[in-house]
């Protein structure tokens, strides 16, 4: 057994396994949707954009998850009001926001002179979760489920056929913002698990690899949670044992599961 | 509670399903219009052809009665109401390539958020609309791809699926955009027996196409479209029809 694991407390491994469960299966749910519209971009351009929200908060010295959440909403209506009409696409407005908080963070970071404070948000600190940061995860990734199940028969008919869910009066551009305000919870909490850095991958391979074996949505989510905890307590335990990065080890196991079923689905499906 | 976030409006006395008064439209970004001063009433239950070339303005037409494009000017009418308040009454059967066919979501499904409008936000479908649904997909040979992802289909089977949508709406108006394009020999035979039972039902169905011929297929009364104008009007079976106010 490592070093690591003799240092770390029970309880934080503990809490890690809960945190990988609190964060997985939103993270995998929002991915299906992020996929399935094309926005892959987003969940790292999200993840990257709180930083100066990090930054600020660690400043003012409030909790960094509460400075994370509010850059995460002002980004995610920042890219829903600059795309709202035809001028600016979708993907440039996020390349704009996206580089220039990003950019914000560097220089606030600059003004704290220690980038070692932000090591834990940059590239996760799973192991070192204290209490009130996995009750956020649990609200955020909570609030983020029911408010999408509630609008799931919506959100779903918006993803494929928007013009027919407009002529039904349905409000296409309210559920675009929902969908990136709940993305932003979502990302907010992953960055606890994986850093800035990575989280974009735990939005995005769990679901791209359920998107390669099946062709029905709800299955499609249901196999995404499954390969997120998967992957989550897979490269969780491998870090603990090992003393590899978490973060890195969750995102390489996810990583892995979509290796494989790529394989399954070249293999089998041809 | 409904989409549109009041009460679906019964429809005014006497009102016809479709009038438009000098409809000006433009899409997004351009200066020019798609559409120029176009007025015309369609009667309960008519059933009208809109013909004309590619560009003609007759899908943009279409767009302005469901509300996908909004006038730059002039009125448009839906039983007597703005088109923002009766959506359940107009069902529309867009082109094909408006939809993301690789979505997966299987058949049956799609056809059953024809009936999402008479739900609303929450609720969930009951198994009245399942039963709504079976029947719409016997009703145009579809039940054994029931299960099949949207985008297994081939192209005269998606234009069966939308065509299910939109009868599973159980709307009083129709408007189908190019049903007939580019769709093999029994769908536009199943399409044709339907446009014949709406007929029956005493639906009103309003179709754009670029068809001249029609496929045999009687109109009531033909509205030409060219260069976003209304040229004219022929009324092939009914020429004392006097409904257009052009």
């Amino acid at each position: 057994m490592s070093e690591a694991l003799e240092i770390i407390s029970l309880t934080a491994v503990r809490r890690a396994y809960l945190a990988i469960l609190l964060v997985g299966i939103p993270c995998a749910v929002m991915g299906c949707f992020v996929v399935l519209r094309r926005m892959a971009f987003i969940g790292d351009a999200l993840a990257h954009t709180v930083l100066p929200g990090i930054v600020i908060a660690f400043l003012k010295g409030f909790h960094l998850f509460f400075g994370a959440l509010v850059a995460g909403i002002i980004t995610s209506f920042g890219i829903g009001w600059l795309s709202r009409r035809k001028e600016v696409r979708e993907d440039t407005a996020i390349g704009i926001l996206f580089t220039a908080m990003f950019a914000l963070g560097i220089l606030l970071m600059g003004q704290t002179g220690s980038f070692r404070d932000f090591e834990g948000i940059l590239f996760g600190n799973i192991l070192y979760l204290d209490r009130l940061t996995l009750q956020a995860m649990a609200v955020l990734g909570g609030l983020s489920l029911v408010l999408l199940a509630s609008v799931f028969k919506e959100m779903e008919l918006v993803s494929y056929d928007p013009s027919y869910a407009q002529t039904i009066g349905i409000k296409t551009e309210k559920l675009r913002y929902l969908l990136l305000l709940l993305l932003a919870f979502t990302v907010v909490g992953a960055i606890q698990a994986v850093g800035v850095i990575l989280t974009s991958a735990l939005l995005i391979t769990p679901a791209a690899t359920a998107a390669l074996l099946t062709k029905k949505l709800p299955q499609m989510i249901l196999l995404a949670s499954l390969f997120a905890l998967l992957g989550g307590w897979a490269g969780l335990t491998f870090s603990v044992f090992t003393n590899f990065p978490s973060g890195a080890a969750i995102v390489l196991a996810c990583t892995l599961l979509f290796g494989l079923a790529y394989l399954y689905r070249s293999v089998f499906r041809q | 509670m409904n989409y549109s976030g009041c009460q679906h409006p019964p429809p005014r006395p006497d009102a016809p399903p479709l009038r438009v008064h000098d409809l000006v439209v433009a899409h997004e970004g351009a200066r020019q219009p798609a559409l120029h001063g176009i007025s015309l009433t369609v009667e309960k239950p008519e059933r009208v052809a809109l013909i004309g070339p590619n560009g003609a303005g007759k899908s943009t037409f279409l767009k302005a009665v469901v509300h996908l494009l909004k006038p730059r000017s002039g009125k448009i009418d839906l039983f007597g109401h703005s088109p923002g308040t009766c959506h359940h009454r107009v069902a529309y059967l867009p082109q094909r390539g408006e939809l993301d066919w690789d979505f997966p979501v299987h058949l049956r499904r799609m056809v059953l958020s024809g009936r999402y409008v008479r739900h609303g936000w929450f609720k969930r479908p009951s198994e009245k609309d399942q039963q709504a649904v079976e029947r719409v997909l016997a009703l145009l040979c579809l039940e054994d791809l029931a299960d099949r992802q949207i985008g297994e289909l081939s192209g005269g089977q998606q234009q069966r699926a939308m065509l299910a949508r939109a009868l599973v709406q159980e709307a009083e108006m129709l408007l189908l955009d190019e049903p007939f394009n580019a769709v093999d020999d029994h769908t536009r035979k199943l399409l044709i027996k339907v446009l014949e039972t709406l007929r029956q039902e005493e639906k009103t169905v309003i179709i754009a196409t670029h068809e001249p011929e029609l496929e045999g297929l009687p109109f009531d009364r033909i509205f030409p479209f060219l260069e976003g104008r209304l040229v004219s009007q022929t009324a092939p079976h009914r020429p004392t029809s006097s409904c257009a106010h052009e």
